[in-house]
């Protein structure tokens, strides 16, 4: 049976009223002259557009690239109907729609293996791949562009932290000399950068009560180096940024950032465990109290809690930070130095508190405690690597 | 008008030789499917971590396309989802991948050389307008490839190097003379595109001088300049009236020892603020720049011809302001998921409001043999020129 219908043939704008020939394996176009136009197999054939009540069918032949046919007539939508139920979905076709289920999954487990997977593991081979000269400029610029806010404090008490240092790392095989400065900084913290770097605010300094807890830091952040983490965090986090960049087109982001954070969070608390363990070991092999460190880091869960209370935007960074000061600060805890002599005589502690002193008097800023500092860390959404 | 109407409209459809038409572009597109698209992709979108996009927008784009209507036969989108996706991906590894090492590199070695850096800066500044130009050319050209009526292809020929240097150029130069060359900006890119625009074998013709379109701008100018000033000063106003009272959430130049404001109260205040001089500055802008953008679209309507077809365009400076502010309205309130919406109402008035007057002989109109793209729109990516 032959219905009318109206045919484009993608070689021309021309619209051709023609016949067709419906058969359960192929589709015979005509003209009304009856000459033959145009064969189409019915395993080819897909709907164009969607349909729309008392609308016609509009169809393609996946063999030629633009050729159209439109069946308007009924009887013969009924008979494709018929033939390729397919056609007849409404929405999307099953099949379009297992299709891209499936890519969005595939999708989905590749985006999540590269961030948890991929990203961390590729950041450690590369990282000893980059040549040691490399990573002592790359921290060198680093510490030139963070002086620039932060000033550098000079003093006799840098002799004494440098001799702790040197007593600390005499412990190890490591070749890589490390370079301490401290800084005048409101920011309550220590860390390390790439090339053997470690920095330590007066802010923290002031926080302790003795070279002790000091030697708790500096074993910590020497643990850092040590273990090369500087460079593999900061690779991680660019290779966070940049995967989060690509997937989203370098699309607008507070979630991308939201997600870097996240996942910059999850990699540091492994650094952090690693580099505690680390600085555990260097303590109790240079004889210094363990338990000092501990008594530091549960001070220190103390002041976060009470912040968090008062936060309401803190929430997420209690859940996050709290236990886990109190955590590592219970491992340390648990430990024990034997025979162990103090990280530095009495009169070398203070000239190390008294560092920044005499800059902080010229510039004539108060004294505002330890919480006020914590504080002002948070609004300007402080460096939070926690010593 | 109904699809079921489809069978004749006049004997303009049918039959051979030259023939005179009304063209006008019927959209049968309607809000609620559209909000229902726009919904349905935000959500996957979040989900995907905006992997989505690709997908959402061919859908997008496969609905509006199959809704528009000329002479009774709908547009057709033929583009794939995964030409988007290998486009994107492609352009990340060609451009992306090189581009952030060198940026790395520079940020290695910027220590020890100003000069590098200042190439540096200079290389960025000149690159982003040329890659934006290119962005934009590309992309249409993808975008009209896939773009079928009557079984024919639409198209762009032209070069898109020659239109990213154009681009460089004409900004550069809109900017040096506080944008009072912003008319020739705009009609020698629109002149571009729009002549290099095929269907099947026919060129489209765009004849135009920017001299047109000037006493539109010279108003829009300085009413802009005018609106700007008057809210930025408001501003300042306002900020230092609350500074003296000490009704600041924050305070500039450190705490003085009072009770310091909670971070929440100051991350608000900044937020509500420059929310609130976004929305005023494009509503203000909106308004005073609708009636110089009404007299554009209608310009370059009218600028156009195909074959013995010329195009007008159907726009008041008012209806212009009404599309602008609304979506400006749409996407603030909605924290920016309303953008694809706002884009489909800027769809709906452009085609809505264009037709064409003239003759042309359509069965004569053979496939062309403008350049097919393998991928799609890659670098317009990045600057998420049209989601549409």
């Amino acid at each position: 049976m032959q219905f009318p219908a109206i045919y484009f043939d993608g070689r021309s704008a021309r619209r051709h009223d023609v016949l067709v020939d419906i058969t359960d394996r192929i589709v015979r176009i005509f003209e009304l002259s009856g000459a033959r136009l145009d064969t189409w197999p019915l395993k080819k054939i897909e709907r164009t557009h969607p349909i729309i009540r008392s609308g016609p069918l509009r169809l393609r032949n996946r063999r030629n690239q633009t050729a159209r046919l439109v069946i308007v007539d009924g009887a013969a939508i009924e008979r494709f109907f018929e033939l390729l139920p397919h056609l007849r979905e409404v929405f999307y076709t099953t099949r379009r729609l297992t299709h891209t289920a499936l890519t969005l999954a595939i999708i989905t487990s590749l985006v999540v293996s590269t961030f948890y997977i991929a990203i961390p593991r590729l950041a450690k081979p590369i990282a000893e791949a980059i040549p040691y000269e490399l990573e002592e400029r790359l921290g060198r610029a680093t510490m030139r562009s963070l002086s620039a806010n932060w000033p550098v404090c000079e003093g006799e008490g840098i002799l004494a932290i440098e001799q702790l240092v040197r007593r600390l790392q005499s412990t190890r095989m490591s070749e890589v000399e490390i370079s301490i400065f401290v800084v005048d900084s409101a920011v309550s913290n220590a860390f390390a950068l790439p090339g053997g770097i470690v920095i330590v605010t007066d802010s923290l300094i002031k926080f302790m009560k003795d070279g002790d807890e000091l030697a708790g830091v500096l074993g910590h952040e020497i643990g850092h180096v040590n273990l090369r983490h500087p460079l593999e965090a900061m690779l991680s986090q660019l290779g966070v940024k940049l995967f989060l960049n690509m997937v989203s087109g370098g699309g607008s982001g507070d979630l991308m950032e939201i997600g870097g954070m996240v996942a910059a969070t999850s990699y540091s608390r492994d650094y952090e465990r690693k580099a505690d363990e680390e600085g555990f070991a260097i303590l109790i092999d240079a004889q210094i109290d363990v338990k000092a460190y501990g008594r530091l880091l549960s001070r220190f869960g103390e002041v976060e809690a009470k912040l968090a209370e008062q936060d309401i935007l803190g929430i997420a960074e209690l859940l996050r930070t709290h236990p886990y000061s109190m955590e590592r600060a219970e491992i340390a805890m648990a430990l024990d130095t034997l025979d162990r002599t103090p990280a530095m005589s009495e009169a070398d502690w203070t000239l190390v508190s008294a560092l920044c002193v005499k800059q902080k008097d010229q510039s004539g800023d108060s004294s505002e405690g330890v919480n006020g500092r914590i504080d002002r860390e948070r609004q300007s959404g402080g460096n939070d690597s926690q010593f | 008008m109904r699809e079921s109407d489809f069978a004749q409209r006049g004997s303009s459809a049918t039959g051979g030789g030259l023939q005179t038409f009304d063209l006008r572009f019927v959209t049968r597109s309607k809000m609620r499917d559209i909000l229902f698209i726009t919904l349905r992709n935000a959500l996957l979108n979040i989900i995907t971590l905006t992997f989505y996009r690709f997908w959402g927008r061919t859908r997008v784009r496969r609905y509006l396309w199959s809704r528009t209507y000329l002479l009774e036969e709908p547009l057709e989108y033929t583009g794939r989802s995964m030409e988007l996706v290998l486009g994107f991906l492609l352009t990340v590894l060609l451009l992306g991948v090189p581009l952030v090492g060198a940026s790395i590199a520079v940020q290695f070695l910027a220590a020890e050389s100003n000069a590098l850096i200042a190439l540096y800066g200079i290389g960025f500044y000149v690159g982003i307008f040329l890659l934006y130009g290119i962005a934009k050319y590309r992309a249409q050209r993808y975008r009209l490839s896939r773009t079928i009526w009557r079984g024919i292809r639409f198209g762009l020929k032209g070069s898109w190097i020659t239109y990213g240097l154009r681009t460089l150029v004409l900004y550069y130069l809109t900017g040096a003379t506080l944008f009072w060359t912003y008319p020739i900006l705009r009609l020698r890119l629109t002149k571009q595109m729009f002549e290099n625009t095929t269907f099947g074998d026919r060129q489209f013709r765009f004849e135009g001088h920017a001299s047109a379109l000037y006493p539109a701008f010279f108003f829009a100018w300085f009413f802009s300049v005018f609106g700007l000033v008057a809210v930025f000063g408001g501003l300042v106003m306002m900020i230092s009236d609350l500074a003296a009272t000490g009704n600041l959430p924050f305070a500039f130049g450190g705490d003085n020892g009072e009770e310091s404001p909670s971070p929440l109260s100051t991350w608000l205040f900044l937020l509500v603020t420059s929310i609130a001089v976004y929305a005023l500055v494009g509503l203000i802008l909106s308004l005073t720049t609708a009636w110089y953008r009404a007299a554009e679209y209608r310009y370059f309507a009218r600028c156009t011809t195909l074959d013995g077809m010329r195009f007008h365009f159907k726009a008041s400076g008012l209806a212009v302001f009404w599309l602008t502010a609304v979506n400006i309205i749409i996407v603030l309130f909605t924290f920016g998921f309303g953008i694809p919406f706002a884009q489909l109402r800027r769809f709906r008035f452009l085609f809505r409001r264009v037709g064409a007057e003239g003759s042309i002989d359509l069965d004569s109109i053979g496939q062309g043999d403008a350049p097919y793209p393998m991928f799609g729109e890659g670098l317009a990516e990045f600057f998420e020129i049209g989601a549409v």
